[in-house]
């Protein structure tokens, strides 16, 4: 026995006192009495209370009767549930009865329950607890189990049975379950499941980021037995796509593809609709969506009129295209622009029309950024744009080829060849074997013919098409020596003969043993020349000087040869054949297909893509990708690749020029280049990767960084916060923020995310009403709470619920203490001492004296 | 007003106490003659004639008065009369046991107000719970007030975040049938908006725990880590890590920089200080972060340790567990694709060992038994239903398993539709559970012909497959008490007590290491700007009465003592019969 107040106790020491004052008593019972009250008031004041073992075992039971819970036949009733569980306890044991109820039940059904155990078994505590909202059905176990928890309090015995069909609302019962094994409270647990096949949605999820413009996944998860069922998922009234001939025999997931609506933020309603459906109120949920902004497109073209407002319509709401084709001499501008391009375009642009520090610019978004680049290119760009050895180049997928194209400039050849005397014998054959090198170097398309002076001048054969090889060689063949030397009307017919001659080149062969009469050559050959007309002089046969040769070639602005003997022939230079780039567009209606995988073309067709009208020639990059591809030769049309933290997209054509002319008029021309942007965009990682989740009335916002640099993250709410601050984000680790902060769970968060550095990048967040909760009869089966596991790790038993007695056992108490209180039975006890003392005082006495004596 | 015996057996004791005391009134003196010898014996003769039989008359109505107050005072507190308001309120007393609460004696002081408070509330209405890392019932209604003193005997705060808001929020989970009072004793309140959010009937207030002025002065400038995490490094080496860690200082005085140690050996580096923040309010507290870039690791225990000390110290020093970054050990069967193997080279995370070199993944042909019972990446023949099969354990979601790898593998890349053309026969994913992971894939698939080796998603599928088969994460690592870790099934404390999360994320309530399944390890420490800075114990709406309690029993005794040594005197004095 232990005093609470035990100072009063020093009180019994004036107890003597009752005695003397305020005179003697001599009524010694009387005294006694009197005592004895003051003392056992003295007592109850001084708060005795007796601490032992022995305290009662505290037994709780958890009894779900939300509306997910359909009982077997053969199942208990709840009131029967309590008073077997209580008739399975201990008599002295405290219990407790926490209730799950559905919001819609009425408060007459709770008290007829604890009436009706009540008249039977002693429950000590009745616990119900509050449903979320009135506008929701929950059945919180997390909430059942902590209030549980809270029921046994600690160094007590007791245990906790679950009686439920374990379809909680939430799983956040790790905590409560983990205080009760760590105190070794064994959970039993009475499963009152039965296998539902009312068909009924139990989940609906989206990917991580929905843009508009872009298609979105909505998977939605049906549990149930149906067949030939329609999945509709609408946005308010829009109806965004619809599914038909949904089956379904347990659990199954449905992904759903869907164009999302306008970027803010929507409620996404799925909706099955099921013949004979029992319960068609579980056959529709809903859940809230942030929709991001559209891509942001640079666009840099400038051959195209009107080029944005068509790319603009080709790709549809998904992009917003803004058009710098104008700025691009503007350093400030453009780089304004790139900071908050998602992709920059650059459409059939020369490169001269490029500045250099636009170009860095473009490739340090695309490596360190992520911004993708979209390069296209007909005749301007690509063909003769000038981006070979640019910073634009190294970037792209595909390397351009530059064919060439070899000239053989048309020439006519006037051979004059000495047939005088002098040139019989070895000479003559010498001279012919001279002409017919030089006929030979000669094309088809080239022109011949052939003077011989031997006195006077004639034409052998007049000037015709090199072509005509065998009469030139008769005409040659005809030839023989005799007579006299005059070279100078030889010359003037050549001459004159040349001059109405159309051919590139002209020039004059004079094959002579250097034996002819002098004259006026010089200003005649210079005039040959100053009309393009060279003259070159071959001294033919030994023995003879060819200086008067070599002064003619120089004259003739031609070249002096010397072929002494048939080993000895010389190589004649008669033109000067010369090459040109050819131009790489081709404007010609070739077939091309598609390759590349599912995640470049998602659900559009590629299969049989239209013809092009015309591309650039190239070839595809060892690392690059190849999307589409001519059939012929397989040139690359459409590649890409990855360069630093971005992409560059190439196409070989003008995407709204005349090269895809034929594309413009295929309906899917748009959402193939909105799916071909938006890849190439991907690499454009927005500054964080945000994520925003929500357990019960806690919130929690994390951003981890995705670039390399030192950029903070913020998040500000976008609408009427009631009272709401916009939280701080922390950083927890190098590049991870986080920031948590209370919000009622049936509030709606809708928040905008940016980063410091790239305040354009602006990333919408939205956490709906009972976020992380699920409907009260659109619980994911797979997601109930594991009996088996919660009791094997507990110590506790899967009970059968058709049993008449529960095999309940309880933990062992650490330090079970009870506590009785004494005090009051003192006071009580003063009590009576004093109704004795009255009654002592006013009772009749033993003795009866009538005389003293 | 209430009492144990409730209303009606209270009221029927007075009228009880009322009768007796009634009759014992009317026991009066007959009168009758007496001879006495002498008047030396009147006194006598007065003392024997006393009242004997009832008479009719009803006299000294003050002194029944008198007599039924005094019995009925003792009744009083027989019955241990209530009559203070609370008595028709439900009374919640949370107990602070945080990391505030650990400098000097403000525990033992906040239990000593507790233990004084709770006598004075309704049995049946006060419930007292201590908040610390499981904030548990320390008195259940109905419970003997001595109950509190014997559970808190031997108890400390702890090094933790306030829980007082875990506990509100759960305790408010139940439906009430009457208005609650919530007392808060400590320094931790509940955020302002769970404040505002409170049922209309739901009272909040808080006692303050007085403490030595030395003791207030040195939690003014308290200076404690309240970030410390990892990321992998910025330089973009796979095995090394950024670290962060951020001091925050309440009221003036220099920041100085945590002393680090690995593995309880000095680092011998010192930390990049980088930028101050100061938090809101006039006395805001200031933080410093601090970075260490490119640290390498191999599953170390890093130690952030404060120099000095002052009157927290939870706050003064914060571990972690840095990630096993050495290369996976990869056993490749032979005659096996050369891309796989080229991959690999090219990986700094993965590295072919030897089958007998304890391999942590091993690469091979579906059926064979090549290295053991691993984690495998097993190319099958085309029999097989999937083109892609993946392999996750009990527990895990086979469904969101596959989907999450379905991008991290590259496989939305691969041109499926050609290959699929190619092979003639449907290229598909599945997933289900097994004893440990695996990645089934046809190995026709590496045949140059189809384009999945060359194609940009092999090497992807390779390396990442392989990383997600030994286990390796990317994440980024900071484990403040009270955080939520997904994905965990099971966590061993350093006990080697196990933990179940049920389905439910894993939380650490507690600083310690715990294991992880997966073979993860996370150092959960306070990092608690708030405890740190000390904000809030400043955010109480409202202190609790000046008066803790009144609990009138005592004074009812006192009363009645008093009232009794009244009557006795008078009664000596002969003033009453």
């Amino acid at each position: 026995m232990i005093f609470l107040a035990p100072g009063y106790l020093w009180a019994l020491a004036a107890l003597w006192l009752v005695w003397f004052l305020p005179r003697r008593v001599h009524d010694v019972t009387h005294g006694v009495i009197r005592t004895l009250v003051f003392a056992a008031l003295i007592f109850a004041l001084a708060r005795p209370v007796s601490v032992g073992d022995g305290a009662r075992a505290r037994h709780v039971l958890i009894l779900d009767e939300s509306a997910s819970v359909h009982r077997a036949a053969t199942a208990p009733a709840s009131a029967e549930l309590v008073l077997r569980w209580r008739r399975s306890l201990d008599a002295a044991a405290h219990t407790t009865v926490i209730r799950i109820r559905g919001a819609k039940r009425s408060l007459g059904e709770t008290n007829a329950l604890e009436a009706t155990t009540g008249d039977v078994a002693t429950i000590d505590s009745w616990i119900l607890i509050e449903p979320g909202s009135v506008n929701r059905e929950s059945s919180s176990l997390s909430t059942a189990l902590e209030l549980a928890a809270m029921s046994i309090p600690v160094d007590a015995a007791g245990s906790v049975t679950v009686a439920s069909d374990g379809l909680a609302t939430d799983r956040l019962y790790g905590l409560a379950f983990e205080d009760l094994t760590q105190r070794a409270i064994p959970v039993h647990a009475i499963d009152l499941q039965v296998e539902s096949n009312d068909p009924r949605i139990v989940g609906l999820s989206f990917e991580d980021v929905v843009r508009v413009g872009h298609t979105a996944t909505a998977r939605i998860r049906l549990a149930g037995l149906t067949q030939g069922a329609r999945l509709v998922l609408e946005a308010g009234a829009e109806e965004l796509k619809t599914l038909e001939g949904i089956s379904c025999d347990g659990t199954t997931d449905v992904d759903l593809r869907f164009e999302p609506p306008a970027p803010g933020f929507h409620d996404i309603t799925a909706r099955l609709v099921a013949a004979s459906d029992p319960v068609p109120e579980t056959n529709r949920t809903v859940r809230r969506i942030a929709v991001q902004d559209p891509l942001r497109v640079l666009y840099l073209g400038q051959r195209m009129q009107g080029a944005r407002d068509k790319l603009q319509d080709l790709l549809g709401k998904g992009f917003e295209v803004v058009d710098a084709s104008g700025a691009v001499s503007d350093a400030n501008e453009t780089q304004g622009l790139l900071a908050s391009a998602d992709v920059v375009v650059l459409d059939d642009r020369p490169a001269r029309d490029v500045p250099a520090e636009l170009r860095a610019a473009i490739r340090d978004a695309v490596a360190q950024r992520g911004v993708g680049l979209f390069a296209s290119g007909g005749r301007a760009a690509f063909g003769s744009g000038g981006y070979h050895r640019t910073e634009i180049e190294d970037m792209l997928p595909i390397e351009f080829v530059q064919k060439e194209e070899k000239k053989d400039p048309s020439t006519t050849l006037a051979i004059i060849i000495d047939s005088s005397g002098s040139m019989v014998g070895n000479r003559m054959t010498l001279a012919k074997q001279v002409a017919r090198l030089a006929m030979r170097r000669l094309q088809p398309h080239d022109k011949i013919g052939i003077v011989e002076f031997y006195g006077t001048k004639s034409w052998a054969a007049p000037i015709q098409s090199a072509a005509n090889q065998i009469d030139l060689q008769r005409a040659l063949n005809r030839l023989d020596a005799g007579g006299g030397t005059v070279l100078m009307p030889a010359i003037e017919e050549a001459y004159y003969a040349l001059k109405n001659v159309e051919t590139r080149y002209k020039h004059v062969l004079v094959l002579t043993d250097a034996g002819v009469e002098t004259g006026d050559y010089e200003s005649l050959l210079r005039r040959m020349a100053d009309e393009g007309i060279t003259v070159s002089t071959v001294l033919v046969g030994p023995g003879r000087h060819g200086d008067f040769l070599v002064d003619l070639a120089d004259w003739g602005g031609g070249r002096y040869y010397n072929a002494a003997d048939r080993f000895n022939l010389p190589e004649l230079l008669l033109k000067k054949p010369s090459t040109s780039v050819l131009p790489a567009y081709r404007p010609e209606r070739t077939t091309v297909e598609a390759s590349g995988g599912p995640g470049w073309w998602g659900d559009l067709d590629v299969r049989e893509l239209p013809q092009l009208d015309g591309f650039v020639e190239s070839e595809l990059r060892p690392n690059a990708e190849l999307l589409v591809r001519t059939q012929q030769k397989d040139m690359p049309i459409l590649a890409t690749r990855l360069s630093g933290l971005g992409r560059v997209t190439a196409m070989m054509t003008e995407p709204l020029g005349p090269g895809s002319a034929s594309w413009a008029e295929w309906s899917g021309y748009g959402g193939f280049l909105g799916r071909v942007l938006a890849r190439t965009a991907r690499g454009a990682q927005p500054p964080f990767r945000f994520e925003i989740t929500r357990r019960r009335d806690r919130v929690r916002i994390e951003a981890t960084r995705l670039v390399r640099n030192d950029a903070v993250p913020h998040v500000a709410f976008v609408a009427d916060s009631n009272g709401l601050v916009a939280p701080e984000l922390r950083e927890l680790a190098p590049g991870m923020f986080r920031a948590e902060f209370p919000c009622p769970i049936d509030r709606v968060l809708e928040l905008e995310a940016t980063a410091d550095l790239a305040p354009n990048a602006k990333t919408r967040l939205v956490s709906g009403a009972f976020d992380g909760m699920a409907d009260e009869r659109q619980v994911d089966p797979s997601h109930a709470f594991p009996f088996s596991v919660a009791c094997e790790a507990s110590g506790g038993t899967v009970l059968d619920p058709a049993s008449e007695r529960f095999e309940i056992t309880a933990s062992v108490a650490r330090a079970p203490r009870s506590v009785r209180e004494i005090w009051p039975w003192c006071a009580l006890l003063a009590l009576l001492f004093y109704i004795l003392d009255v009654f002592h005082r006013r009772s009749v006495s033993s003795r009866a004296p009538t005389e003293i004596a | 007003m209430t009492t144990s015996l409730g209303f009606v057996a209270t009221l029927l004791g007075l009228a009880a106490i009322a009768g007796v005391f009634f009759l014992l009134h009317r026991l009066r003196v007959r009168h009758r003659l007496v001879v006495v010898d002498t008047t030396l014996f009147w006194k006598q003769a007065i003392e024997d004639a006393r009242a004997r039989v009832l008479v009719q008359r009803f006299r000294h109505p003050w002194v029944y008065a008198l007599l039924v107050t005094i019995g009925g005072l003792l009744w009083l507190a027989f019955a241990r009369l209530d009559v203070s308001a609370r008595s028709a309120r439900d009374t919640l007393v949370l107990l602070d046991a945080s990391a505030t609460m650990t400098s000097g004696d403000r525990f033992a002081s906040a239990c000593e107000i507790a233990e004084e408070l709770v006598p004075s509330l309704g049995v049946e209405r006060r419930h007292v719970i201590l908040c610390d890392e499981r904030p548990r019932t320390v008195l259940a209604p109905g419970e003997h007030a001595r109950l509190l003193h014997e559970r808190l005997v031997g108890r400390e705060a702890r090094g933790i975040p306030p829980t007082v808001e875990r506990a509100l929020r759960s305790w408010l989970g139940r439906m009430r049938e009457r208005p609650c009072d919530v007392v808060v004793i400590g320094d931790s309140m509940p955020a302002s908006e769970v404040l505002a959010a409170l049922p209309s009937d739901v009272r909040l207030s808080r006692v303050d725990v007085a403490s030595s002025s030395a003791s207030a002065s040195t939690r003014a400038s308290n200076q404690g880590i309240t970030a410390f995490g990892y990321a992998a490094a910025r330089s973009g080496s796979w095995d090394r890590v950024d670290i962060l860690a951020e001091v925050t200082r309440a009221g003036a005085g220099e920041i100085s920089p945590p002393v680090l140690t690995l593995d309880g050996r000095a680092l011998g580096r010192a930390f990049e200080r980088r930028g101050e923040t100061r938090s809101s309010g006039p006395d805001g507290a200031r933080s410093v972060r601090f970075y260490l870039n490119d640290l390498a690791c191999s599953g170390e225990s890093l130690e952030a340790r404060l120099p000095g000390g002052d009157s927290l110290e939870a706050d003064d020093k914060a571990t972690l567990v840095l990630p096993d970054r050495r290369k996976v050990r990869v056993a490749v069967e032979a005659d096996l694709p050369p891309a796989i193997a080229r991959v690999i080279a090219v990986d700094p995370a993965l590295e072919i060992v030897e089958a007998s070199a304890e391999p942590a993944v091993v690469i091979r042909r579906a059926g064979g038994s090549f290295a053991g019972d691993l984690p495998a990446l097993e190319l099958t023949g085309g029999a097989s239903e999937h083109a892609f099969f993946v392999t996750c354990t009990e527990g895990d979601d086979p469904g969101a398993t596959l989907l999450s790898l379905h991008t991290r593998l590259g496989l939305g890349e691969i041109d499926a539709n050609a290959v699929a053309t190619k092979t003639r026969r449907v290229i598909s994913a599945g997933a289900g559970t097994g004893a440990r992971r695996g990645i089934a894939v046809w190995s026709e698939l590496f045949a140059h012909e189809y384009n999945f080796v060359d194609s940009r998603a092999f090497p992807l599928f390779v390396s990442v497959g392989l990383r997600w088969l030994a286990g390796v994460r990317d994440d980024v690592g900071a484990a403040p008490i009270g955080s939520v870790i997904e994905d965990v099934q099971l966590a061993t404390t350093e006990s080697g007590r196990t933990i179940r999360t049920l389905g439910d994320a894993f939380t650490p309530v507690a600083a310690g290491l715990y294991g992880l399944d997966g073979g993860r390890r996370v150092d959960a420490t306070l990092l608690d700007p708030l405890v740190t800075g000390g904000v809030n114990a400043s955010k109480s709406p409202e202190r609790y009465g000046a008066a803790l309690g009144f609990d009138i029993v005592p004074w009812l005794l006192l009363l009645a003592a008093l009232l009794l040594c009244i009557e006795w005197v008078l009664f000596q004095r002969g003033r009453i019969p």
